[in-house]
């Protein structure tokens, strides 16, 4: 199966906050390291309230956490 | 590795030694025409008590050594995993389930004529760990497709 068309920034975000770990986000978004992980990696699409919950944690609009990669098709 | 990726390694590993060793005894001694009902309960509760013993033990000391809880409830990658594998075994249930009632039914002569001594016990033996096996298999499919999922995102 093919990535999702979405880019996130969380990495970018984790380390601009005191270099938080995966672990230090799930917790507070009350998910596991490994979906977390995952999310970061391209390789799972959070649902809008975690993509919400992930955006609040970094005190950003969602918008700066995930992006929407234009594909052309409808 | 999460604790549900771990729970499922420790279920597909003891499911596939412990109820290896049960389905072929009981095959090898069916197909050379003998059952017995007695040493068969003998040994499925032998070993359905050490699938318990060793899932859980295994279960708890993978939980200890990782210092991860066991009863944390699942998120929601976790969840839909589940939902998949769940689907995913209930469609092969749907499908096993048939066959095996079919199949024994189609067979129901020859098996009667292969255990003369006790036709009728022998029979519902046969049909019982037919449908044993289903549920097995079946676990076996549940917990592999959610290794899988877990591996595809790791």
């Amino acid at each position: 199966m093919p990535p999702p068309p979405i880019s996130n920034a969380i990495r970018r975000l984790r380390f601009e906050h005191g270099e938080m770990t995966q672990q230090d986000l799930a917790n507070r978004i009350g998910m596991t390291r490994q979906t977390v992980a995952a999310i970061e990696q391209n390789k799972y699409s959070p649902s809008l309230e975690a993509a919400f919950r992930i955006a609040e944690v970094f005190d950003v609009e969602i918008g700066a956490v995930f992006q929407w990669k234009k594909t052309g098709t409808p | 590795m999460s604790m549900r990726e771990k729970t499922s390694w420790i279920a597909v590993l003891t499911t596939l030694v412990i109820w290896s060793y049960y389905f072929s005894v009981f095959w090898i001694n069916a197909l050379n025409g003998r059952i017995d009902g007695v040493e068969l309960r003998t040994l499925f509760i032998i070993c359905m008590g050490l699938s318990v013993v060793i899932m859980l033990s295994l279960t708890i000391a993978a939980a200890v050594m990782a210092r991860q809880s066991l009863d944390a409830a699942p998120d929601e990658r976790e969840r839909q995993i589940e939902a998949r594998a769940d689907s995913i075994g209930f469609k092969l249930l749907e499908v096993l389930v048939p066959i095996v009632l079919i199949g024994g039914l189609l067979k129901l002569d020859a098996i009667r004529s292969a255990f003369p001594a006790d036709p009728v016990g022998s029979t519902a033996i046969l049909f019982a760990n037919g449908f044993l096996m289903t549920m097995v298999v079946t676990e076996l499919v549940r917990e592999s497709v959610k290794i899988v999922l877990f591996r595809m995102a790791a």
